[in-house]
């Protein structure tokens, strides 16, 4: 039997809980409250303190984590997270700070901000900056949101098309809906690049703008990046650039000087900071000078050598986060960036573009890479071929890895490779890391050709094994109380 | 200082597989006059000096200033037991626990959270989280908007927090979707003769009501707001603070269709504005219409129980432009700061502390009333409250220079033109210390 953790729930034990929050017989105040608002009773879980320690450290065991090993999950730059990020945004300076305090009493704040957003302007090549977005996503819609005000203001009703390749990420075509767009495809190339012929027999003069990664979601840099944005501008569409990849270029080029008009990255990949599990995490968003004026606002500003919350922007498009962003992701990323500098940052880059190189040159005789170029932070593997012999699937294959010690790659994605397994090394792995991944990738290949019906049962190794899928969507369970009516 | 760990012999072998000279060869797509172009950036730091440089910007903070403010970011006491599990490396270092035999220990606590969000709110679904109270709203609204597919106006309240509407007009901007704003009355709540007699009534989808709203106060008039959404058929999204809830009453008794808030008071920091956690929580009906990530219970093939992430085609990796939201990650570590924020406190410590911040406030109140102050609204407030006084502004920036932030001030804020008003707020970590201090400043600067 497996070592699960019981629920909270299930812990419970009415009148066992020991936390007060209060000493003094508070409860007398119920009797101010008028009745007709007042709440009858509710279900709620009462475990005492040390009962509760144990119980989440148990979960905590159950996971698998980067502190723990190698995680090739590719497109989320799963690397080392350094702990000095973690004592620095604990200061009481920064976590103790009300949002809404008066300019001259969060200086240090604002200089922090202002400060990140110039090495975010130097490192993308982009004339300002916001700090709001708090993910990639939310970076996403921002940028979508400023093309559209962009379009607005110039009287562009028409432009309505937003044009991305049919290798994007899903957040790319779902942030253009929230913006009030409609998605056009490109269809990518036999090098994985976007297929200019393709390209200008869609775009037209009701294109607003073009959304792609560079590397691309294959792991690919499009050299023909140039060409793809003159098209756009000729027709006044706006490019942007989403930063999911920027681990591969950072000191290496600039998206402004790919001809990138909008840009946001994801500081919770490629800057270091934990993803904790899904988030929180940041996406801030730069863009060229014509456009700055419409970012989300309140920016940060210096005025009389002061640091200021700027409200001023003539065409913002207002706020996409309550106060200013996920700060104290944005503390963290400001140190990595400090400790790095120009040439760590670049350094970063160069090793993970190494590392992803290497392992698949050690891989490619064994797994199918689709695209036979030089690749840059990560690349794909299609286990198309080996499914076809042996009936093993990308999906198979990642749980074997599961079994082995290793966080599986991204598996079926991007969507025009079949059995897509997509591996992202990082630069904080060390040769001996990629060597022994290698190693792994090459048994449980020989495993597909030799011992399949293993394959399909496992992981075996894992708290648990595989999980039914269609029963959780089929049969919805997901509150407690609920299940117990 | 950098973190990449390769030896100049292990470049060399790596190098030498792959049979380049050098590893600017690997970056031969990128057009040469591109390539590694100038940066402006510091010098590099050891850890050692990047650690007293943060110091130095924390210490310019005045964060140990004593705060009597809320709206929309609260001073709550956070218990040492919640910083101690979301500082494990087992639930910070991971990702997105898309691959369920791995990650159990983040897909259970988030289902625990889904279901404590459920207890308090007595909703019958919750999603995993959203980035903030804000887009949590404003995701909300779009929501109920499509589930009222001929209709294309909200009705939102003066009373709604200010910006939250911002981002609300941000979200909606491109989107079939009107705003009317609903009038408030004298009390500070929501005025519902302007709701019964609104024209355009057809068109209405939903009516957001914040409760306890921005200036702290309960709505009293919940009985007439039911009767109009359900007469008129409207989605009633409630914004609501989840402190408040083991108190005060809440759905099933009140109809909601969505309700939806900031967790921040839940065991985050206030750390100048972020990273905070959304929540939507609805009537099972809406389930498949919600917004992102949702955890639930099934099997492994052993037949043991355990959580995956579910009923994913509702979600942008699978429905791409049809999806019901862009939101991929989303605050899944503050998720499970609440996890343990309302395991630790239990069902008597969420009382308590819903009890405590009550009497807080009204002590705080009664201080500043017997300082010359008066109450905004008469009204059953929670934690927050506003007071009215003809020279606020001027008592507010004396007051500054002692330490002491009184609240904020209402006209400051773009939409409410409050003249001389004051949003207060009070909670457990108020001290009678504190008090007894901002009396004493308080004779020192009305004199
Ligand atoms: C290429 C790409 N774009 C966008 C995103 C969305 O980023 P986030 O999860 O921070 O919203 C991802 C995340 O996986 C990605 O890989």
């Amino acid at each position: 039997m497996k070592k699960l953790e019981k629920l909270i729930f299930e812990k419970s034990v009415q009148g066992s809980g020991t936390y007060r929050v209060s000493t003094s017989n508070s409860g007398a105040i119920i009797n101010e409250i008028p009745d007709n608002l007042k709440r009858q009773d509710f279900d709620f879980p009462e475990v005492p303190e040390n009962e509760v320690m144990r119980h989440f450290l148990k979960l905590s065991r159950l996971n698998f984590c980067v502190d723990e090993g190698f995680y090739p999950l590719g497109s989320c730059t799963m690397k080392y997270n350094p702990k000095i990020n973690e004592r620095v945004a604990s200061l009481e300076g920064f976590n103790e700070l009300h949002p809404l305090v008066p300019m001259d009493k969060c200086q240090g704040s604002l200089r922090l901000m202002y400060e990140l957003s110039d090495y975010l302007k130097e490192i993308l090549g982009m004339d300002s900056v916001s700090l709001q977005p708090v993910a990639g996503a939310s970076g996403e819609m921002t940028g979508l949101k400023i093309i559209r005000e962009y379009h607005k203001v110039k009287g562009n009703l028409h432009k309505k098309i937003i044009i991305m390749p049919d290798s994007a990420h899903g957040t790319n075509p779902a942030s253009a809906m929230m913006a009030g767009f409609e998605v056009r495809e490109v269809k990518s190339n036999d090098r994985g690049g976007v297929d200019i012929e393709n390209l200008k027999s869609v775009i037209d003069d009701n294109v607003a703008g073009f959304m792609v990664t560079n590397p691309n979601t294959l792991g690919l840099y499009d050299e023909n990046i140039e060409e793809i944005a003159a098209l756009f501008h000729e027709k006044d569409a706006l490019l942007y650039y989403d930063g999911a990849n920027f681990n591969a270029i950072m000191g290496k080029v600039k998206p402004g000087d790919m001809g990138f008009d909008i840009v946001h990255l994801n500081l919770h990949k490629t800057f270091a900071t934990p993803h904790g599990g899904g988030g929180p995490g940041a996406g801030p968003v730069g863009v060229k000078s014509k456009l700055s004026n419409f970012l989300p606002v309140p920016v940060i500003s210096k005025k009389d050598n002061k640091y200021i919350l700027d409200y001023s922007l003539q065409n913002s498009i207002g706020k996409v986060h309550a106060f200013y962003g996920n700060f104290a992701v944005l503390i963290k990323a400001y140190t990595y960036i400090r400790m790095l500098g120009k040439d760590g940052l670049r350094k970063s880059s160069e090793y993970a573009v190494l590392n992803a190189n290497y392992i698949m040159e050690r891989l490619k005789d064994k797994y199918s890479v689709p695209y036979k170029r030089t690749c840059m932070h990560e690349f794909v593997i299609s286990a198309k071929k080996i499914k076809k012999e042996t009936g093993i699937s990308a999906m198979d294959i990642a749980k074997a890895l599961l079994d082995k010690g290793y966080h599986a790659p991204t598996m079926y994605f991007p969507l025009i490779v079949e059995e897509a397994l997509m591996i992202e090394p990082t630069e904080t792995e060390t040769l001996t890391t990629l060597d022994e991944f290698c190693q792994a990738m090459i048994e449980i290949y020989n495993m597909c050709y030799n011992n399949a019906e293993e394959m399909h049962s496992m992981p075996k190794n894992t708290p648990i094994t595989r999980v039914d899928d269609v029963k959780a969507a089929r049969n919805p369970k997901i509150n407690y109380y609920k299940a117990k009516l | 200082m950098g973190f990449y760990p390769h030896s100049a012999d292990d470049v060399r072998k790596m190098v030498e597989k792959l049979r380049i000279n050098n590893v600017d060869e690997l970056f031969s797509s990128i057009n040469k006059k591109k390539l590694n172009p100038e940066i402006n950036l510091p010098e590099p730091l050891t850890e050692n000096e990047a650690f007293e440089e943060l110091k130095k910007l924390a210490n310019m903070n005045f964060s140990d200033m004593i705060c009597f403010t809320g709206a929309g970011s609260y001073d709550h006491y956070v218990p040492a037991i919640v910083d101690e599990i979301s500082g494990r490396s087992e639930f910070y270092t991971a990702y997105t626990p898309y691959q369920a035999e791995v990650s159990q220990g983040t897909l259970q606590t988030i289902y625990e959270f889904q279901s404590m969000i459920c207890a308090l709110t007595g909703m019958e679904v919750s999603n995993a989280s959203m980035y903030d109270g804000a887009s949590a709203l404003a995701e909300s609204i779009i929501v109920a908007m499509n589930q009222k597919k001929k209709s294309n106006i909200v009705l939102i309240p003066e009373n709604i927090n200010p910006d939250y509407v911002k981002v609300i007009y941000t979200y909606i901007a491109g989107l079939d979707i009107n705003v009317v704003r609903v009038p408030i009355n004298k009390n500070g709540l929501l005025d519902i003769n302007f709701l019964k007699n609104y024209q355009n009534i057809g068109q209405v989808g939903a009516l957001v009501v914040q409760n306890p709203n921005f200036f702290g106060l309960m709505e009293t008039q919940i009985d007439e707001i039911i009767k109009f959404k359900q007469e008129n058929s409207i989605m009633l999204i409630g914004v609501v603070n989840p402190i408040t809830l083991p108190v005060f009453k809440t759905a099933p008794d009140i109809d909601y269709d969505i309700l939806t808030g900031e967790a921040q008071p839940l065991g985050m920091y206030r750390s100048f504005g972020g990273p905070y956690i959304g929540f939507i929580a609805t009537k099972e009906k809406y389930l498949r219409k919600l917004p992102g990530r949702i955890v639930g219970m099934t099997d492994d093939t052993e037949g043991n129980r355990c959580f995956v992430l579910t009923l994913q085609a509702r979600e942008q990796h699978i429905r791409r432009d049809k999806a019901t939201s862009n939101i991929c990650s989303n605050q899944a570590l503050c998720a499970t700061r609440a996890a343990v924020f309302m395991s630790v406190l239990g069902k008597q410590g969420m009382k308590e502390l819903a009890f405590v911040n009550i009497q807080k406030a009204r002590e705080l109140m009664e201080i500043l009333l017997k300082k010359g102050f008066e109450l905004k609204y008469n009204g059953t407030f929670f934690n927050e409250f506003v007071v009215y006084c003809k020279n606020a502004a001027d008592i507010h920036e004396k007051l500054l220079k002692k330490g002491i932030m009184l609240g904020i001030k209402l006209e400051d804020s773009s939409f409410l033109n409050m003249k001389d008003c004051l949003l207060i707020c009070a909670t457990e970590k108020s001290s009678l210390k504190n008090f007894e201090k901002l009396e004493k400043a308080l004779d020192e600067v009305t004199i």
